[in-house]
């Protein structure tokens, strides 16, 4: 069985999701890449835009999700943390 | 005790030093990241033995331009406690973190140790004794992590810390033999060489997974 994905995972994933479509997402395929229930996942979302990680913008006519500076740089931390607390068992 | 300043002696506790500072830096990164008590603590136990070595190298710095005898025993003496003072908390706090024990009792344990060795100033057994104790109680958790991730840098981070366990044990011989000092050095400094080496690849391999994730970004953005 495999195991929870902890809060930190989750936001990595989602963001992952949206960093591998180019930086912007519609709502439909995060949901779907992102694995969770839909009230999960607008939850999440509520987070990640509080965090300003991710902004929400209109592209033609269409509700989509976009990764800002602190995002990208947040998965670039979260790479380096994973390898060192995985190295440590931190 | 021997007063022995070398170019080796510079050598090892500047490798220590970077490499336990480095070692704090990605604690203090992962405690921003998760905001967990683990990583603060972590953070700060390898502060503390940075700040070890910053003082012991200080110290040999100090004895390199004293001439006067009386001066020069003060300054030794002062220096080598306050390091032995801040490696043993690193080491204690590392410890606790290991042996995963709750609150009180973490305290409890801190302020026995530190208040013992404080008030047994300048037994340097006493001080071996309780590193190589701490180290006793951090090696089987390093060794755990290895078997659950199996991965070559928490291998090497298993790696390092036998060697400083090792490091520490031989100095509990030092009145019996002065070739343990050196020996004790040596397997010191190859201890916390490996740990430079396994932060720097945790940064490199991050770099590299960062690498190919940028391209596939690049190459989403120019083709939309």
């Amino acid at each position: 069985m495999q195991e929870r994905r902890t809060k930190l995972e989750i936001v990595n994933d989602m963001l992952r999701a949206i960093q591998d479509k180019g930086g912007r997402i519609k709502p439909t395929h995060l949901l779907y890449k992102s694995n969770l229930s839909h009230n999960r996942m607008n939850s999440y979302l509520d987070y990640l835009k509080n965090k300003e990680l991710i902004v929400e913008n209109t592209l033609k006519n269409k509700k989509v999700f976009q990764l800002t500076d602190k995002g990208f740089s947040f998965i670039e931390n979260y790479k380096k943390v994973r390898e060192f607390s995985d190295a440590f068992g931190i | 005790m021997q007063v022995s300043l070398s170019i080796f002696d510079f050598v090892t506790e500047t490798v220590s030093m970077l490499a336990s500072f480095l070692v704090a830096f990605m604690g203090y990164k992962a405690y921003k990241l998760t905001s967990e008590k683990r990583h603060k603590y972590f953070a700060i136990s390898f502060s503390v033995i940075g700040a070890s070595f910053l003082v012991l190298l200080a110290t040999n710095l100090v004895l390199l331009f004293q001439t006067n005898l009386t001066n020069l025993f003060n300054a030794f003496n002062r220096g080598y406690f306050v390091y032995s003072l801040l490696i043993t908390i690193g080491y204690i706090v590392l410890a606790i973190l290991s042996l995963n024990i709750n609150n009180k009792a973490a305290l409890f344990v801190f302020l026995t140790v530190i208040i013992s060795f404080i008030l047994s100033y300048d037994n340097a057994l006493l001080f071996h004794l309780i590193t190589t104790l701490a180290l006793l109680f951090v090696v089987p958790s390093f060794f755990s992590n290895y078997c659950s991730k199996k991965t070559t840098l928490s291998f090497l981070v298993f790696i390092s810390f036998v060697f400083m366990l090792i490091a520490h044990a031989l100095l509990l011989f030092i009145n019996y033999s002065n070739i343990m000092y050196n020996i004790s050095n040596i397997i010191q400094l190859v201890g916390f060489a490996i740990l430079f080496y396994v932060i720097i690849r945790c940064l490199l391999n991050a770099r590299k997974k960062n690498k190919t994730g940028n391209r596939k970004r690049y190459a989403k953005g120019n083709s939309g």
